[in-house]
């Protein structure tokens, strides 16, 4: 069911936002980007990285986080109602069937599309900061949003139904499915459908000369979402309230990490040191952790810069290595399970044996990859081949467990981007039939001082 | 929102009085007045707050609170209602006693006795569904005591005099019962509702309606449950966690069950049963070749540690007793167990009825090797602190539970699923002619049955209604029957129950202390509007939780109206005069504003 759901929810985003890529970037600038759009790509792909890793710690929190919170969180929901009165029943009272079904395609398909749109969209144009600024205020809003989370509790005027309905869920109970999934119950304050709908707004608003006909959807999508949210008796009137406030918060805080120009100062300044690790292309990250020493920008000036992420970042991907290992174990068993549950004549014999030899399996290809990173370092042309082929059969890995569900689904999305990321990384750095690592080094220098 | 009985502000009083000492202190005269008015306590409005369960966990308490609340604030008392999932609103209810008034339902079993632990004031301090009133009455005491020794007839009369009693002091108020609805898609099983509805019988009970073609084929039941607690805790003694206890039964046997006023052997072959001057003795033998799911044998000595951990977790270790919060007003009933043999053991009731004390042989069995350790106390967050908690009460069981039931946990994963596998060691899926098989058929219908969680009801309709799952539980919401009534490849079962709806006071707290102020909130919960709105008429008004059982005498029936404490008004609006007037009469007073006054 979930499955269904998740496609369903795919297909409608995809081909809303390719008919908003025709129709509001236009197609004469869809083909003038193609120069510089993986360029793009690939210096905007950290922020969505960030973006996802802050996501995964939100789904991890759905799970436990609602506990936590009833230890020492501070539950709201009366406090919320004695401030508001009945502002959410008098919106119910005008409902209507028509309206129910706008505002549960709007709160569920149209909140989706407003919020991938944009990122593709502005991908395309010659300026990375609309796209890096909408990554890091999205990143704001999710972490932010999940400590609110952990400190107030509140349940939704359908919960309390003190003359309010759950519309939504009324008139499309299979949605609950999907909403259950991503958010449990008690956190409605404050809205981030609404603080991250007002985000993209804001930031359309901000950069309404890139895309003139955004503006104006934009602003409509983002009304429509912060209504439906009260109309379906999902969100308190204090919640989209404070969403507002926050997605005003957020937009600010992007604005000030991703300006170029304010450097000096000791605020500045930490800005940049903020703004560092995702400012980086992969490809530098690569070589950093490759110890590459020719490829390392600046590496006289700034040896304890470069020293530090080094470690940062050998740690992340040593750690991603033994994750490999025993997650790699997991799934396969997983798979392994849901094949013979679909199909019990299949007759393999479920013995613990075949699973210590899957979880084997894995570390041996985890051990080909390390191999394969030893090769790349020590310039070898079978250490780029082997590198990419395992990066692309794990790219593959991860979108066969996205569409049959095979483990969760976020994860799986996150993973999915890590291994493309690797695999842009890795193409960027060598073409098919180069070898030497140390050629493109006055790139890495150039983009440094950008 | 403390629960805690209301204290006046009286530092801020006290400074004042320092204050006016001071400049006042010459006149003696003047402060003696000044003392007379200051050390009265000013009076104070009333104001409560009612505790109930959010729409996703049972939106009919919800509606129920909430309407409550309405009147009450109608009637000029402050009302807030505080919506609490089902584990924190236990914790606070039946677990810290903390609250002032509660909405809920009442998990009873179906016989009389079951008012001696809900009520007997030996309870008002402990955990669980003992007396989470903290009510405290000679009368009930004495009442139930007798109902628990004497003969039939004489038990009849008992009875009615509790239910009379209890009508007239209203610890807490009996809105209704809510009939068992369920929905169920596929026509692979037959049986829905030959058993109780909430009893694991409905479940072994189920047949088959094609014959097993293909053996090797794995038959497998799928059920929704919107209520999820099942799949975070599979421990039979945590009472925050569990509702009816059906799929706990299915896994944890005990050594009989009920059915129909019948008694079924489950884990006992038989029982003699001796009636002596002072004490009833029964002696149980067990079925043969018992075997808990770890493969362990299961022996006369785990029945006696089951009564004896039950009735103390902490195994004497601690200061005072550690009770288990359920199954203790039967397990309580066993005075004294003796093993005679590899298969025998006898249990003492005392003073005690046979029909009482059968009751004591329905606790699930535990088995010796796995809980023994889980006597040390713990101290965790969340509960209270001050009162000694055992390993055994905060235990999650979720890592393989081993029970004795015809079906053995295989997976669970938390919020998603609980997976459970016919566990061929047990008597019922011994062929041929297992035990009670005219009744539950040859052995199991099925070869595994799991539970899904769904968001709502009518998620888990909608799921239904796409065939990928069989049937729901029998705790689907009224609201749902016109969702099933659209799908015609679901069929629906309404059956009876005696769980009812209500709502309970913290009667040791004021005002719920006094018994009139008890009776008038009672009269302003409109039971037979509930009955034909909240329940969309799936249900019946009931004036106590016997009432429609038998155990009721005429007179104190629900009959279009309560017979003790009818609705002030009509069809779910309030006659505000009238019951204004009667606080009046019952001594309590208004301000200016119609605001109640405590004095």
């Amino acid at each position: 069911m979930l499955q269904s759901i998740l496609l369903d929810v795919t297909v409608v985003v995809l081909a809303l936002t390719i008919i908003g890529l025709i129709g509001i970037v236009g197609t004469e600038r869809l083909q003038q980007a193609r120069p510089y759009v993986i360029d793009q790509i690939r210096h905007v792909f950290p922020y969505l990285l960030l973006l996802g890793g802050v996501l995964l710690i939100n789904d991890y929190l759905r799970d436990f986080g609602p506990t936590l919170s009833w230890i020492f969180g501070w539950n709201i929901t009366g406090m919320i109602m004695s401030i508001e009165g009945s502002f959410i029943a008098t919106m119910q009272s005008y409902s209507h069937p028509w309206l129910t079904s706008y505002f549960s395609y709007i709160y569920i398909y149209g909140y989706i599309f407003l919020l991938v749109f944009p990122i593709a969209a502005y991908l395309f144009h010659t300026d990375s900061r609309p796209v890096r600024e909408l990554a890091i205020a999205y990143t704001f809003n999710y972490g932010i949003g999940v400590i609110c989370y952990l400190l107030f509790i509140a349940f939704g005027p359908r919960n309390t139904l003190v003359d309010a309905e759950g519309l939504l869920y009324l008139y499309w109970p299979e949605s609950q499915i999907l909403t259950s999934e991503v958010n449990a119950n008690v956190n409605v304050f404050p809205s981030l459908h609404a603080s991250l709908s007002a985000t993209v707004a804001i930031l359309a608003f901000r950069w309404r000369d890139v895309y003139r006909a955004w503006f104006p959807i934009a602003a409509f999508g983002a009304a429509s979402v912060a209504v439906s949210t009260m109309y379906l008796g999902i969100h308190w009137a204090t919640d989209v309230v404070a969403g507002f406030v926050l997605a005003g918060i957020c937009v600010g805080l992007a604005i000030w990490l991703t300006r170029p120009e304010r450097t000096v100062g000791r605020l500045g300044r930490f800005g940049v040191g903020l703004r560092r690790p995702i400012d980086r292309r992969f490809d530098y990250l690569l070589a950093v952790v490759l110890g590459n020493r020719e490829l390392r920008p600046d590496s006289t000036r700034q040896r304890s810069h470069v020293g530090m992420e080094t470690t940062v970042v050998s740690a992340i991907i040593g750690i991603w290595i033994v994750l490999y290992f025993l997650l790699g174990a997991g799934l396969q068993t997983e798979l392994y399970q849901a094949l013979t549950a679909e199909d019990p004549t299949l007759s393999i014999p479920l013995v613990t044996g075949a699973e210590y030899s899957l979880a084997y399996g894995m570390l041996g290809l985890g051990l080909a990859y390390v191999v394969g990173l030893l090769g790349l370092q020590a310039s070898r042309w079978w250490g780029w081949w082997l590198c990419f082929a395992l990066a692309g059969a794990q790219t593959a890995g991860f979108a066969l467990f996205y569409l049959f569900a095979v483990t969760s689904e976020l994860f799986t999305l996150v993973m999915l981007f890590a291994s493309l990321y690797v695999l842009l990384a890795l193409w960027d750095e060598q073409g098919p039939f180069e070898v030497r690592l140390g050629e493109r080094m006055p790139k890495f220098a150039a983009r440094a001082d950008r | 929102m403390s629960p805690a009985p209301r204290q006046p502000s009286i530092t801020r009083r006290q400074a004042l009085a320092a204050g006016a000492a001071g400049t006042l202190g010459a006149t003696s005269g003047c402060i003696q007045r000044l003392r007379n008015i200051l050390n009265r306590d000013a009076h104070d409005t009333a104001s409560i707050t009612i505790q109930t369960l959010p729409t996703d966990d049972d939106h009919l308490a919800t509606q129920i609170a909430n309407e409550l609340a309405d009147n009450l604030e109608s009637v000029g008392i402050d009302t807030d209602v505080k919506y609490l999932p089902y584990v924190e609103l236990y914790r606070n209810v039946l677990i810290n006693g903390d609250y002032e008034l509660f909405v809920a339902r009442l998990p009873l079993e179906n016989d009389p006795d079951v008012l001696r632990p809900l009520l007997g004031s030996i309870f008002a301090e402990e955990h669980g569904w003992q007396n989470p009133y903290n009510f405290t009455d000679l009368t009930i005491d004495e009442y139930t005591e007798t109902q628990r020794t004497a003969n039939t007839d004489q038990r009849v009369g008992a009875v009615y005099d509790i239910v009379e009693h209890l009508t007239r002091e209203q610890p807490f108020i009996t809105v209704g019962h809510l009939k068992a609805i369920r929905a169920v898609y596929s026509d692979e099983f037959t049986g829905w509702d030959q058993f109780d509805p909430h009893s694991p019988l409905t479940y072994l009970g189920l047949e088959r309606t094609d014959s097993p073609g293909d053996a090797a084929e794995t038959v497998t039941v799928e059920l929704a449950v919107t209520d999820a607690r099942i799949t975070r805790n599979f421990n039979p003694l945590s009472v925050e966690y569990r509702q009816f206890g059906t799929f706990i039964g299915l896994v944890y046997d005990p050594l009989v069950r009920h059915h129909d006023g019948e008694l079924l052997e489950w884990l006992a072959a038989d029982l003699e049963w001796s009636d002596g001057e002072v004490s009833t003795t029964v002696e149980v033998t067990l079925r043969d070749d018992l075997e808990w799911h770890d493969e362990e044998p299961l022996t006369p000595s785990d029945i006696a540690f089951t009564y004896e951990f039950l009735e103390d977790t902490s195994g004497g270790e601690a200061d005072i007793a550690v009770p288990s919060p359920r199954f203790r007003g039967r397990s309580m009933l066993v005075e004294d167990a003796e093993i005679l043999g590899d298969r025998t053991i006898v249990l003492e009731f005392g003073e005690t009825t046979q029909a009482v004390a059968t009751r004591a042989l329905t606790v699930p069995i535990l088995p010796e090797h796995l809980w023994q350790d889980k006597r040390e106390s713990v101290d965790i967050s969340g509960i209270d602190s001050t009162a000694q908690v055992t390993e055994a009460l905060v235990y999650d069981n979720v890592d393989e539970p081993v029970g004795s039931g015809p079906l053995r946990v295989d997976g669970i994963a938390t919020n998603e699923a609980v997976a459970m596998e016919r566990f061929e060691e047990h008597f019922l899926n011994r062929t041929p002619d297992p035990p009670h098989g005219d009744l539950l058929g040859e052995g199991l219908a099925f070869d595994e049955l799991e539970i899904q969680t769904a968001p709502s009801d009518e998620t888990a309709i909608e799921v239904l209604a796409g065939g990928n799952l069989d049937a729901t539980t029998a705790r689907v919401s009224p609201a749902v029957v016109p969702r099933i009534g659209e799908h015609s490849e679901l069929s629906l079962f309404v059956q009876d129950t005696t769980k009812p709806y209500h709502v309970g006071y913290n009667t040791e707290v004021a005002p719920f202390s006094n018994p009139n102020f008890r009776r008038i909130v009672a009269q302003l919960v409109d039971k037979a509007y509930f009955v034909e709105t909240v329940f969309d008429g799936y249900g019946t008004p009931a004036s106590n939780p016997l009432d429609g059982t038998g155990w009721t005498p005429e007179d104190y029936r629900f009959v279009d109206e309560d017979p003790e404490v009818p609705f002030f008004g009509a069809e779910g609006d309030v006659d505000v005069d009238a019951t204004r007037d009667a606080f009046r009469d019952r001594g309590f007073a208004f301000n200016e504003d119609g605001e109640l006054i405590l004095r």
